[in-house]
């Protein structure tokens, strides 16, 4: 117990100490990680924000119209209706009668209302109004709606265009692997660049190491300091990338909001504590990682 | 077998007395080629004071290497305490290391650190939490005679005091072997023979002593044990005394300790 006490103590001590004791070159590394570890952060909020607005733009086209035959009975829609509802794909149906279609078409198109006069009758047809809980099962849904005898024929069925539908999808693909595959090529350049900072650091006493390693120290207790010491960089470094995250967040957002108002933004406040969560665990990570890998090749003596 | 080793067959027979250090045909050849040392045999038994001469680059220093394992043989089988090194696992080489106080021709002494806390880090390392820390180290450097530098940092010293922190550093968890790779190399005549004298000291003490050294002028008037390496083989090991001079068909003998 005492042994074991007296270990960590030297490890803290010299950690602190070797932190103190080479400070421009532990702040050199610690500044590499805490831009690094900026730069993941502000990708994380990033593609978060990208998915705000690709959820929402993915809600506004999860629905489809079934348009219904003209003199169907009310018994048949309600059956219909009541067999959408149990579908676990659909999250709402609301039934729209054909006056309602025509309120809301004369509210969209001029001078509809006077057309309909015109006309003495009204052609627009009923429909039930589904909202999907996925963009990806509007083809499955549609599908199955053309089945059903009281749905209109043809390319009257469905007010459901592929062609739109699929670019969305296109659009929604690539900009979620652009995302991952970013974090992914900057994740690794950044264990990279802080692995060779701080073996830049450990270079600098390669000496103490050998000197511990000659008077019979074991691996772990010369690994012990260094790796303490990274963590405390990653810590330092996960500190001041956290906050300036934090406080920059809410004025790029409002910032966002005022120029791309056509996108649903809102500010977060639980996925930035989970973003400084997140970054506080990879700088710990990185910092001990980098200095496992960094002091490796001087325990061979 | 050497000749030091022919000498005493009673005393190898004699299981309590058998070879601290044992080379049986050890050679090492690096990843380059070179071939540094070949079949080597050479027995050292516990309170010897052995000298390794030879020119440089005769392969003093790679059998230096071999013995604390440094380096690990490319043939042959070398023993420390009845431990073969070449099968020794990596994570037992703490524990065959601190059977040894080594010193170096740089001293190797950590720069930002005093004379005290140079001398205390062998003894942190090896054995965190060890008791009477301050009094071991005070008690070390009085020993090579720097007890009034504790709070000196290395570059306050000369050459010779450095050395003599890197003796009391080495010494300071009583080692049963002392391995100084030419620990004189950078040192003035006079301050060598005070290194020296603190060796036979150390070896009074009954510690065993291997230095590897060029300096023809201290293993002559020390007269002990000589081994002479010469392109990576042993070509003469006189025990006790009896050192062939260089070019010179004359014995010189000496006595015994």
């Amino acid at each position: 117990m005492i042994t074991l006490l007296a270990t960590l103590r030297f490890t803290l001590v010299s950690a602190v100490q070797n932190f103190w004791r080479n400070l421009a070159v532990s702040l050199a590394a610690t500044c590499t990680m805490g831009a690094i570890l900026l730069f993941i952060g502000g990708i994380l909020l990033g593609t978060h924000m990208l998915n705000q607005m690709l959820t929402a733009e993915q809600a506004k086209a999860s629905n489809i119209k079934i348009y219904l035959e003209d003199g169907v009975s009310l018994g048949s829609i309600a059956n219909l209706q009541s067999e959408l509802r149990a579908d676990p794909r659909v999250s709402a149906v609301h039934f729209e009668n054909k006056d309602d279609a025509a309120k809301e078409a004369s509210s969209q198109v001029e001078n509809f209302s006077e057309s309909l006069k015109v006309l003495g009758s009204n052609p627009l047809p009923a429909s039930l109004n589904l909202d999907l809980h996925r963009l990806a099962d509007l083809p499955a849904i549609d599908t199955m709606a053309r089945r059903n005898a009281i749905v209109q024929r043809g390319n009257l069925a469905t007010d459901y265009n592929p062609a739109i539908i699929d670019k969305l999808q296109t659009l929604i693909t690539w900009a979620w692997r652009f995302a991952v595959g970013f974090l992914i090529v900057f994740g690794t350049l950044s264990v990279v660049i802080i692995m060779i900072s701080i073996r830049t650091a450990v270079l600098v006493r390669r000496r103490e190491v050998e000197i511990m390693k000659l008077v019979g120290a074991t691996d772990w207790f010369v690994r012990g300091p260094f790796i303490l010491e990274g963590v405390i960089g990653g810590v330092i470094a996960a500190a001041i990338s956290g906050t300036v995250i934090a406080a920059a967040y809410k004025p790029a957002v409002d910032h966002l909001r005022s120029t791309l108002f056509f996108f649903p933004l809102s500010y977060d406040g639980s996925y930035l504590a989970v973003v400084a969560l997140l970054l506080f665990a990879a700088g710990i990570g990185l910092g001990a990682f980098g200095s496992y890998l960094g002091v490796r090749r001087f325990l061979t003596v | 077998m050497s000749l030091a080793a022919a000498a005493r067959p009673a005393l190898a027979a004699d299981p309590a007395l058998r070879p601290v250090i044992s080379f049986h045909g050890v050679g090492k050849t690096y990843p380059n080629g070179t071939e540094a040392l070949h079949d080597i045999n050479l027995s050292i038994f516990q309170q010897d004071f052995v000298f390794l001469v030879g020119a440089s680059g005769a392969g003093k220093s790679s059998l230096v290497r071999l013995l604390i394992r440094e380096e690990v043989s490319t043939s042959g089988r070398i023993f420390v305490d009845g431990q073969e090194l070449s099968r020794m696992a990596r994570r037992r080489l703490p524990r065959l290391r601190r059977k040894f106080g080594i010193v170096f021709q740089d001293y190797k002494l950590l720069p930002r650190s005093t004379v005290a806390q140079n001398v205390a880090f062998a003894l942190q390392v090896t054995k965190p939490g060890q008791r009477h820390l301050r009094e071991k180290v005070e008690e070390s450097l009085w020993i090579v005679g720097l007890e009034d530098k504790v709070h000196k940092f290395p570059d306050e010293l000369s050459g010779g005091e450095q050395q003599r922190v890197a003796i009391a550093r080495a010494l300071v968890h009583r080692p049963p072997i002392f391995v100084a790779d030419e620990p004189t190399g950078n040192l003035d005549p006079d301050t060598s023979w005070g290194i020296v004298q603190l060796l036979l000291q150390i070896n009074h003490r009954g510690t065993t002593v291997v230095m590897a050294t060029h300096n023809r002028e201290v293993v002559d008037l020390v007269r002990r044990r000589v081994v002479a390496i010469e392109g990576g083989r042993i070509v003469r090991d006189e025990a006790q005394g009896q050192y062939l001079r260089e070019g010179d068909a004359t014995l010189v003998s000496g006595g015994n300790r």
